[in-house]
């Protein structure tokens, strides 16, 4: 295996903006990783969960739940996460149940900040530590976090540390220094930053990918450029088809050959916009690329209403493979 | 009512929607036309892309009113007979100023503008960044001066968010919550004796014992000066949240077609209504837009794959005919790879009127509902803002 492979990693954290596809990217991963004999856990914080949904699988909630061969997700729900917690620290479930069902506790708990960031992360230290008892190895290879788009750029993966520096004693700093020492663990944990090719994700990624290498001391390597138009035409496709519409005369010859539903005019029209979107997207990837000196690998827009399992499966291997090379 | 009947009637448009949806272009261009229509019109905008915020000249002045200068209105070819004015919201700049402008002397002012927890609070609290977006939007609006306030809300995934955030925010510092929890701080600090209850107390002891204690005495040193400020922020909160429900106040839905985008959008709307807000528009961004020079076969309604549309063997066979009228073989692949396009186009467009009519059907008759065409650039300047408004409002 390559030294650069991700699946030598023991955590893998998919981030990025809501909505660029870090779900599509942690799946594909997974896959990937599980055609390899991996045994892999994809965890997402979401209060609808998606995960099982894409293998079809009925949906598990905040529990390990195998959904295909070698894959296993989990929904991680940080209220659960949480009462889990807490009861590590107060042995006693009835003492745990009484502090979560108390109403002021309730309420500090819904707006006090950061601490759901902390208690998946936390959650997540743990799930990584798990034992296979019977075979005396890690219960998982991989752990693969699709983390939640907290619209704050990258502060959920800092909060570990905030939390660390913001208080000076007491049990859950110590635990939070624990997971720091797992995020920033270059041999086990490796970010991974999924965008778009637009405006808005494009300049975001820049900004968190400044703020992962000055805010962030952890392995970062790649950025995951999802949906991108494939180029339509060759140069020499595009020539051929200039110059036939040049020509009224051919080009009406053209269209009358055409089966009655179409319309040569709706198809060259949208072919100039599907060229439009190309170069768009290829100016934001050249911008990614002048600002952020990282490897970036570009997944193709794939035209389906649904990605099947299948298309899941080609994006994984387009990223293992690019992840891989040197 | 259409979009033109609303940016003329009413004083605040407030669009929403969720992150990535063009909340803010869509915020800037109809600020843009009600200007060109002759309002006095400022746009608050909350985080736009850096060279958006650069074209409204607002880039380096955060929670700055600045005005945009007409010849940017003269340049893009927008005849201006309003005004139009800009800001960019700074959350902590705003909690500061609120915070100024309720503390009771100066030593107050200072000792929660330099506290720890403060500092923390006021950028990171769930929900603080709706609150000074509402609060912002309600002092510009109480200062008077604009006929029309454009405002371009934070990206949530609750309505909610910013309806209930004040409450919220405002509950946790001054409510029974902190003072039960920090008593034995707070009484530190204060005379006074009260038992507290069993359950409050043992609450509080775990939250000790996890958090450690030195974070609870700042946040009980916060809490104990912002106690003074509290009937200040409240009552103030409460008049915003007025402000939003009255007529003159209009919500505008802002989304784009992907299936989740828009079962949020449903959610929004839902919420909304729900707390009696006046949702007048809907605007669908981004949208695949059918070419429809000619009529298509039925049956499409459930395409999606672009092989059911076009099949291989069909699209070469066509490809090949075409070639064939066009007297030049090389043309094949081409034309193969032009039709495979427009069967990709296809399906997109039928995607996005599947998602759509989801959203259409929970909404309102009277709601004005448009959609804007995927554009084949992005909008960051002027110019762009205009060409958007030639979509938004073609209807009109």
């Amino acid at each position: 295996m390559k030294p650069s492979s991700p699946l030598l990693m023991r955590l893998l954290l998919v981030s990025g903006k809501g909505g660029v596809g870090k779900t599509t990217v942690s799946v594909a991963l997974a896959l990937a990783a599980a055609k390899r004999g991996k045994r892999v856990l994809v965890v997402e914080v979401s209060p609808r969960e998606t995960l099982p949904r894409l293998f079809d699988a009925p949906l598990g909630g905040h529990a390990e739940h195998p959904v295909a061969e070698n894959i296993w997700t989990l929904n991680l729900d940080p209220h659960l996460a949480l009462e889990e917690y807490l009861e590590t620290q107060l042995h006693v479930r009835a003492l745990v149940r009484m502090v979560t069902g108390n109403p002021l506790f309730q309420r500090l708990v819904e707006i006090a900040p950061g601490w759901r960031d902390l208690l998946t992360l936390g959650k997540v230290w743990h799930l990584e530590r798990q034992q296979d008892p019977k075979k005396g190895r890690p219960r998982y290879d991989l752990i693969i976090v699709d983390a939640p788009a907290t619209g704050h750029g990258l502060a959920f993966l800092r909060t570990p540390k905030a939390f660390v520096e913001a208080t000076r004693f007491g049990p859950a700093r110590t635990h939070s220094q624990w997971v720091c020492d797992l995020i920033e663990d270059r041999s086990r944990t490796r970010l991974l930053l999924v965008t778009l090719p637009e405006e808005l994700p494009v300049n975001e990624t820049i900004e968190m990918a400044r703020a992962a290498e000055e805010k962030l001391n952890m392995s970062f390597e790649d950025v995951v450029v999802n949906a991108v138009v494939p180029r339509l035409f060759t140069e020499r496709e595009a020539q051929a088809l200039a110059s036939l519409r040049r020509n009224p005369e051919v080009l009406g010859r053209v269209a009358a050959s055409m089966e009655d539903e179409m319309d040569l005019a709706d198809l060259l029209e949208t072919a100039d916009a599907t060229i439009g979107r190309r170069a768009l997207h290829e100016s934001y990837i050249r911008r990614l690329r002048s600002q952020v000196r990282k490897r970036m690998i570009e997944l193709p827009f794939i035209y389906r209403a649904q990605l099947s399992l299948e298309d899941l499966r080609g994006l994984g291997e387009i990223l293992l493979g690019q992840m891989e090379a040197e | 009512m259409t979009l033109d009947e609303l940016i003329e009637d009413r004083r605040i448009l407030v669009c929403c929607g969720s992150g990535g949806v063009g909340k803010t272009t869509a915020a800037a261009a109809l600020a843009i036309r009600a200007a060109q229509l002759g309002r006095r019109t400022l746009v608050l905008t909350i985080d736009p892309a850096r060279r958006l915020a650069d074209a409204l000249g607002v880039a380096d002045f955060g929670n700055e009113v600045r005005r945009v200068p007409s010849r940017k209105f003269e340049a893009a070819g927008v005849p201006l007979r309003g005004e139009l004015y800009a800001m960019m919201l700074d959350t902590k700049r705003t909690f500061d100023e609120l915070v100024e402008r309720f503390a009771p002397s100066l030593e107050m002012r200072e000792a929660i503008l330099s506290n720890r927890i403060y500092q923390q609070l006021s950028d990171t609290l769930a929900g603080s960044r709706e609150y000074m977006a509402m609060e912002k939007l309600y002092e510009l609006y109480a200062e008077g001066g604009y006929d029309l306030i454009v405002l371009d809300t934070p990206p949530t995934k609750h309505a909610l968010d910013f309806l209930d955030a004040p409450d919220r925010i405002l509950d946790f510092l001054g409510g029974k919550v902190v003072h039960v929890l920090l008593k034995p701080y707070l009484m530190a600090g204060r005379i006074g004796f009260e038992v507290f209850r069993w359950g409050a107390s043992s609450v509080f002891s775990v939250v000790e014992k996890v958090t450690g204690v030195e974070f609870l005495r700042d946040l009980s040193d916060f809490v104990l000066s912002f106690e003074e400020m509290y009937d200040g922020f409240k009552q103030r909160a409460g008049r915003v949240k007025a402000l939003l429900g009255r007529k003159e106040t209009a919500f505008l839905l802002v989304t784009a077609p992907g299936k989740f985008v828009l079962e949020e959008a449903i959610f929004f709307y839902e919420q909304l209504v729900e707390h009696r807000m006046h949702v007048e528009a809907v605007i669908v961004n981004k949208v695949h837009l059918p070419v429809e020079r000619r009529e298509r076969g039925a049956g499409e309604e459930d395409l999606e794959d672009p092989e059911d549309f076009l099949p291989e063997p069909r699209r070469r066979a066509l490809a090949e005919r075409m070639a064939e009228a066009a007297g030049d073989a090389s043309l094949r692949p081409a034309l193969e790879k032009l039709l495979q396009n427009f069967a990709h186009h296809r399906v997109l467009a039928k995607m996005d009127a599947r998602n759509i009519q989801m959203l259409r059907e929970p909404i309102r008759e009277g709601v004005a509902f448009v959609q804007v065409p995927l554009l084949p650039v992005d909008i960051h300047d002027f110019e762009g803002l205009r060409r958007l408004n030639d979509h938004l409002f073609r209807a009109a």
